[in-house]
């Protein structure tokens, strides 16, 4: 029961990394990245690859890349910097163009990154999936016991803090604010002085290592990763999470993300299935995430959490007030 | 300082700027005027970096700046207003200043991570500057609210805080009492006068209020359909024929 | 040469629906994401109409073709006109739940294997180099000539006049008496429709999945991006050469899976260069 329970909590952790990755990247800058997917698939597929135990069964010829049996930590640090990485290429192109451009390519490249996955078996094994990725300190404690999942919790919900706290003290900062500006009116923002691609630039990339290391971190805790666990549903998913959380707002996207996915994933367990028609009940909660993403837009386009406004006092101290 | 030479401007078949150039000396304020549709704030616009020139040569202050973005000119001294008021309603009136202030250290991501005390120091002088500007713009006691409820007038005296907050060496400011109440007028140009006497800035005025004009402006130039008509004095504008066919119809 | 003859079907069944997509996306000012969903449902409505009703064929389509342009201005009547003034990002927003929702459905009441009309099978014709069935040759036909007529409509008939009016400048079009609301709910009904034919055009070339919209959207932005935003030339343009270079790219076995991140590189390649597409404007819409 217990394991059960820290399992869902460091999933649905996982996706509030996600969520609020995504945050930094509309929520402050007013970048609208529909490719979340994509970019925890290569955290994921990265650290995969690099971490999962060498086996024969990788041996295509002479090249055999999954498998290199390397520790979790250089894992995420690996995962960070492809997911990074892959943000700094598609940001050349698109970040100097309409918001709508970024929307289209970042679906696109999300999509892509899934067909090479399943059409290049030699380092990814398809649709198959990698299996046997190491947890974290594997040899003291193996993958399917209560420590493991202890440790693993424990390192997701210290990366969420981390992430969280970099992200909160990026709001209040002169930085942030330059991210704000941007996002109301990049004109105004580009005629005050402030370098408008650079600052886009680093917000995407930022967003873009927080999910590839929420993709590392997914790999260790499934254990066994593969395609489909990376459709463009999921995208769509951590858009509800955030407009119904309330978007350019941290704790509005973690509420989101845990209110969303939380209920989400539990659903299936009390609604029972419709025999016949296996994927009706699974669909309708989409739907419903759909529908209630709609509603939310319509009613109460801040979210749940509305946005702070930031006042500051005389001394100095910067107060963030709803 | 600002030496516009020939500059050219075309949109798809319009010709909105045809061969126009005008020369603004340092510390002086210069009128800009003609009727709607005349080219003055392509013009702007043409300088400031949004547009690039399909010809001609902008220079300032010895340094060409004919095709840079308009950051980069912003960095280089100029700053503009927007005919409309383009203050940012997302945040407080104190923001949209501190926004303004130019190379804040706390801009750098890492920096803004862990705010160190070079960047909280350097926050803090600027929040008394910014606050002295909202101070003479007697936008004080509104800092902490947000720009939204800002009304016509309050919204351009915001605005030109936000400029004067770039410390620049040069003002563009298109239609700065634009929605402004009288009172509002005055403070303007009184600011402006200011700023000129203890600041050495140089302004460029895109105006449509003609006692604003001919009371603060050394020079005057006349736009219309995007030439230059002429430049002169008050008195000399006042009197010209062309001046007053062009604004046929209108108040001179 | 077989694959210029696929490439050149690819293209004639993208060219009406980018077409529209382009109408549409001018017209109201934002990236309709829904869009390859309302071809997809349109073809799943056929597929319920003809297979599990029973219906005629073509009386399938028509009522198909009906039921999308009501859908479609449904969807503008409770999702995009209400939205509007929060500007072109959130319509895309609210454009991708739409998908959401119609993908989901889709896959709730059809789940998620391919499937196939109730049509006689016919062999193919032998035309030169290219082997097409006839119901393909009727297929490229009636799209070239519906092409012909969209194109027709927005130059010379009063609607399409009124479209132009409202893509230019909305307020002006009111204050000149133009009925923006009549516009708007016209260009959803044409929009939609075609884009519900688009559908069923494909859905018999191709096996119907879920997915299928959603893919066939990436191909339609990249042709439309291409092309040139808002430049209905540039549409049909960008969908030939999408079309063409997509299948085409079959022909070298390693990049037989991945027509779709063919046309996706070369969109990406024109956005490098000139993100105005070969025939856009400076400033897309």
């Amino acid at each position: 029961m217990i394991s059960f329970i820290i399992g869902i909590v460091t999933v649905v952790a996982i996706y509030c990394i996600l969520v609020l990755a995504l945050n930094i990247r509309w929520g402050y800058c007013g970048l609208l990245d529909f490719g979340v997917a994509g970019f925890f698939l290569i955290g994921a597929y990265t650290a995969a690859i690099l971490i999962s135990a060498p086996s024969e069964s990788y041996l295509f010829g002479v090249r055999h890349t999954a498998g290199y049996g390397l520790s979790w930590f250089i894992g995420l640090i690996a995962s960070a910097v492809a997911s990074g990485s892959l943000a700094f290429l598609i940001g050349i192109p698109t970040l100097r163009l309409r918001g709508d451009y970024l929307a289209i390519v970042t679906i696109g490249m999300a999509e892509i990154l899934r067909y090479i996955v399943i059409n290049e078996k030699w380092m990814t094994r398809g649709v198959q999936g990698i299996r046997d990725i190491k947890r974290p300190f594997e040899s003291f404690f193996p993958a399917a016991s209560l420590p493991s999942d202890i440790i693993l919790l424990a390192l997701t919900l210290a990366i969420l803090a981390l992430f969280f706290i970099i992200a909160s003290r990026l709001f209040v900062s002169p930085f942030g604010r330059v991210l704000r500006a941007i996002r109301e009116d990049e004109v105004v923002t580009s005629f005050l002085g402030k370098p408008v691609p650079r600052f886009k630039m680093l917000t995407f990339v930022l967003g873009g290592i927080y999910m590839g290391v929420a993709g590392a971190l997914f790999a260790m805790y499934v254990t066994a990763i593969e395609p489909y666990q990376f459709i463009p549903t999921y995208t769509f998913l951590m858009w509800g999470c955030l407009i119904i959380g309330g978007s350019g707002n941290n704790r509005g996207a973690i509420l989101g993300g845990a209110l969303i996915m939380g209920l989400f994933i539990q659903a299936t367990r009390f609604l029972p299935s419709i025999p016949g028609q296996p994927q009706l009940i699974p669909a309708l909660r989409y739907i419903a995430v759909g529908i209630l993403l709609i509603v939310v837009l319509r009613l109460r386009p801040r979210g749940l959490l509305p946005e702070k406004t930031i006042k500051i006092e005389e001394g100095g101290g910067v107060d963030a007030k709803r | 300082m600002l030496n516009a030479k020939g500059i050219v401007k075309n949109f798809g078949g319009l010709t909105a700027i045809n061969r126009c150039s005008i020369e603004v000396e340092k510390g002086s304020i210069v009128g800009l005027i003609g009727p709607n549709g005349a080219g003055k704030t392509t013009l702007f616009n043409v300088i400031t970096g949004m547009y690039k020139p399909d010809a001609g040569r902008i220079i300032f202050k010895g340094d060409d700046i004919t095709g840079l973005s308009p950051d980069q000119i912003c960095q280089k001294g100029i700053t503009r207003t927007f005919q409309v008021s383009r203050e940012l309603k997302v945040m407080t009136l104190l923001e949209n200043i501190l926004l303004a202030y130019k190379n804040q250290r706390g801009e750098s991501m890492l920096r803004g991570i862990f705010n160190p005390v070079s960047v909280r120091e350097q926050e803090r002088r600027n929040l008394e500057k910014a606050l002295e500007i909202l101070n003479a713009m007697r936008l004080y006691e509104l800092r902490n609210e947000s720009a939204a409820i800002l009304s016509g007038g309050q919204r351009k005296m915001l605005e030109i805080g936000q400029a004067l907050a770039t410390e620049p060496k040069m003002l563009l400011l298109d239609e700065p009492t634009a929605g402004a109440t009288a009172a509002e007028t005055a403070m303007v140009v009184g600011v402006i006068k200011k700023m000129r006497e203890a600041q050495g800035l140089t302004f460029l005025i895109v105006e449509h209020k003609m006692e604003v004009i001919m009371g603060i402006c050394d020079k005057i130039i006349v736009m219309s359909y995007g030439e230059k008509l002429m430049e002169g004095s008050a008195l000399e504008v006042r009197r010209n024929e062309q001046v007053r066919e062009a604004y046929l119809g209108r108040e001179a | 040469m077989i694959y210029l003859g696929f490439g050149i079907i690819a293209g004639a069944v993208l060219a009406l629906p980018s077409l529209t997509l382009s109408l549409l996306c001018r017209n109201c000012k934002f990236f309709n994401l829904a869009y390859g969903d309302q071809m997809g449902l349109a073809a799943y409505l056929v597929l319920f109409l003809n297979v599990s009703l029973g219906l005629n064929f073509l009386i399938s389509v028509l009522l198909s073709l009906i039921i999308s342009a009501i859908l479609g201005v449904i969807f503008y009547w409770v999702i995009f006109k209400p939205l509007r003034r929060h500007g072109p990002l959130v319509l895309l927003i609210a454009s991708l739940g739409l998908a959401f929702i119609i993908h989901n459905s889709e896959l709730a009441i059809w789940g998620p294997n391919p499937q196939k009309y109730n049509i006689p099978f016919e062999t193919g014709l032998r035309l030169g180099p290219f082997i097409m069935t006839p119901i393909q040759l009727l297929l490229i036909g009636l799209s070239f000539a519906l092409t012909g007529g969209i194109f027709a409509m927005v130059r010379y008939t009063g609607i399409g006049r009124a479209m132009r009016a409202t893509a230019d400048n909305l307020e002006l079009a009111k204050i000149r008496g133009v009925n923006t609301e009549r516009t708007f709910i016209w260009t959803w009904v044409i929009c939609s429709a075609t884009a519900g034919l688009g559908g069923i055009f494909l859905a018999l070339i191709t096996t119907l999945t879920p997915w299928t919209g959603f893919i066939t959207l990436l191909f339609l932005f990249s042709a439309l991006i291409l092309g040139g935003v808002g430049n209905l030339v540039g549409a049909l343009v960008g969908a030939m050469i999408i079309g063409l270079a997509s299948e085409c790219a079959g022909i070298l076995p390693v990049l037989a899976p991945y027509k779709i991140a063919v046309a996706f590189a070369i969109m990406f390649v024109c956005l490098l260069f000139r993100p105005s597409g070969i025939l856009g404007k400076e400033r897309g819409f």
